[in-house]
């Protein structure tokens, strides 16, 4: 299966106490999506969480080698 | 299979226990459940203690061997079990074993865990690896961040509203004000919980148990022994031990654990009860949602009914189940290997006539332990012998 990197946010939060590796991150939002193709991943947001909705598209737009896929 | 009973409970103070070391909190609530029993350490043929991040937190492993040392009881088999959360439950269940498949006949159960002394970004970190770290944990999700994805979506799916999840801590922390074992010896109101500091949104800190020290211990043996031994004794009338998913992205409804829901149908069976007959049950609430996830996932209330269940007060002590009456996770405390034998503490006494919450006429109790976000749960069922 290739993946297109699209989905759909399912739910979400903002850490605001982080572990120590992520404390330097703190606050940050990760998020529940389903991929375009079915699968579901969790994965770390970018943008504005005041702004997320449940059911917005999403994408893909890193893969960071600590923090994993990340999407906006 | 024998049937095994529990004649004898003890519990330290859940809280910051200044100065006692893990090993030590171990030992103290070892020797109650001993002295509770009236059994002499020499007479205990297999220990087996819960712990689930010991080494991380404060470099002590072997926990089981070096805990049957110091208790006198070198020599005997002695096992630590892990199953995050589930720990404690774990050891409980391994130990109903033992005794019901004939190996031993006096058997010696904890759960420990000492928490206060590491930061608390340490703490959430340690917390972190109950769950699946390469597959989810690596984002920088943490456990109240999974409770909080689980709330959201709790929200939206079954119109659970952000009130009826504050109540459960309201409810929990009113009931923890009157257990001596408890960490928050006070109330709170729904205001204050709305308005507690933020730890992952939805979540609020009152929404989450404390970082706590604690452990506690049970002393079993089979049933036809146990009247000899004890004037009350309780008996296990069923077990369940089942594992789950260990991501979110994995369930296919993340409001719902299915570990929970298979442990529960096979104690259920085995003890040939459902879930109505149920008096006191101590479900695992490692954070409010959770609570009510579990009073859904136990057949106490309907699917996706959890939140207007403790809204209307059938989860409170004179309600349809009393859930979670020793103020459960969030109030009593959550070291967290020793919350499924602190559960276990709550609920013989409960049955005894005992306990600080006293449900009326409580002939069978529940306890319920959960492992990360459902990646193994245990469920134990008890009656009066």
């Amino acid at each position: 299966m290739t993946l297109s990197g699209r989905g759909r946010l399912v739910s979400w939060t903002v850490i605001r106490v982080a572990p120590a590796r992520y404390a330097s991150d703190a606050p940050y939002a990760v998020g529940l999506l389903e991929l375009a193709e079915g699968p579901r991943i969790t994965a770390r947001l970018e943008g504005d969480p005041d702004r997320l909705t449940a059911g917005q598209p999403m994408g893909l737009v890193s893969i960071d080698p600590a923090r994993g896929p990340v999407f906006r | 299979m024998r049937s095994v009973a529990i004649i004898g409970v003890g519990s330290t103070p859940f809280g910051k226990l200044e100065g006692r070391s893990l090993v030590d909190i171990a030992v103290a609530a070892c020797r109650e459940a001993l002295a509770d029993a009236g059994i002499h350490r020499e007479k205990i043929q297999a220990l087996y203690i819960g712990n689930f991040i010991g080494e991380r937190l404060v470099g002590q492993g072997a926990l089981a061997g070096v805990v049957a040392n110091r208790l006198g009881m070198s020599g005997i088999p002695a096992t630590k079990t892990e199953g995050a959360c589930a720990s404690g439950g774990i050891a409980l269940r391994l130990g109903v074993l033992g005794i019901a498949l004939g190996l031993y006949d006096l058997v010696l159960v904890a759960g420990a865990e000492k928490m206060t002394s590491a930061s608390t970004a340490e703490v959430t970190a340690g917390l972190a690896t109950a769950g699946d770290e390469e597959a989810e944990m690596r984002s920088g999700l943490t456990f109240p961040g999974a409770f909080a994805i689980i709330t959201r979506e709790h929200m939206a799916r079954h119109g659970t509203t952000r009130e009826q999840v504050g109540l459960v801590s309201v409810k929990n922390h009113g009931l923890g004000a009157a257990n001596p074992k408890a960490q928050f010896r006070k109330p709170v109101r729904l205001d204050d919980v709305l308005t507690s500091r933020l730890i992952a949104d939805p979540l609020r800190l009152f929404d989450c148990p404390p970082i706590s020290d604690g452990a506690a211990a049970a002393v079993l043996c089979p049933a036809d022994w146990a009247r000899d031994l004890h004037r009350q004794p309780v008996r296990v009338l069923g077990t369940g031990h089942a594992t789950g998913p260990a991501t979110l992205w994995e369930m296919d409804d993340i409001t719902t654990f299915p570990a929970s829901v298979r442990a529960a149908q096979e104690a259920y069976a085995m003890a040939g009860i459902t879930p109505s007959d149920i008096d006191a049950a101590e479900v695992h609430d490692c954070f409010t949602t959770a609570e009510i996830v579990a009073t859904e996932d136990l057949g106490f209330f309907a699917r996706g009914k959890g939140g207007h269940a403790v809204a209307e007060g059938w989860s409170a002590p004179d309600g349809k189940v009393a859930v979670n009456p020793s103020g459960g996770l969030i109030a009593k405390g959550h070291p967290v290997g020793a919350t499924g034998c602190a559960q276990v503490y709550e609920l013989v006494r409960q049955l005894r006539g005992e306990a600080a919450n006293q449900v009326r006429n409580c002939e069978f109790a529940l306890a319920h332990n959960l492992g990360g976000t459902g990646v193994v749960s245990t469920v134990t069922i008890l009656g009066r012998l």
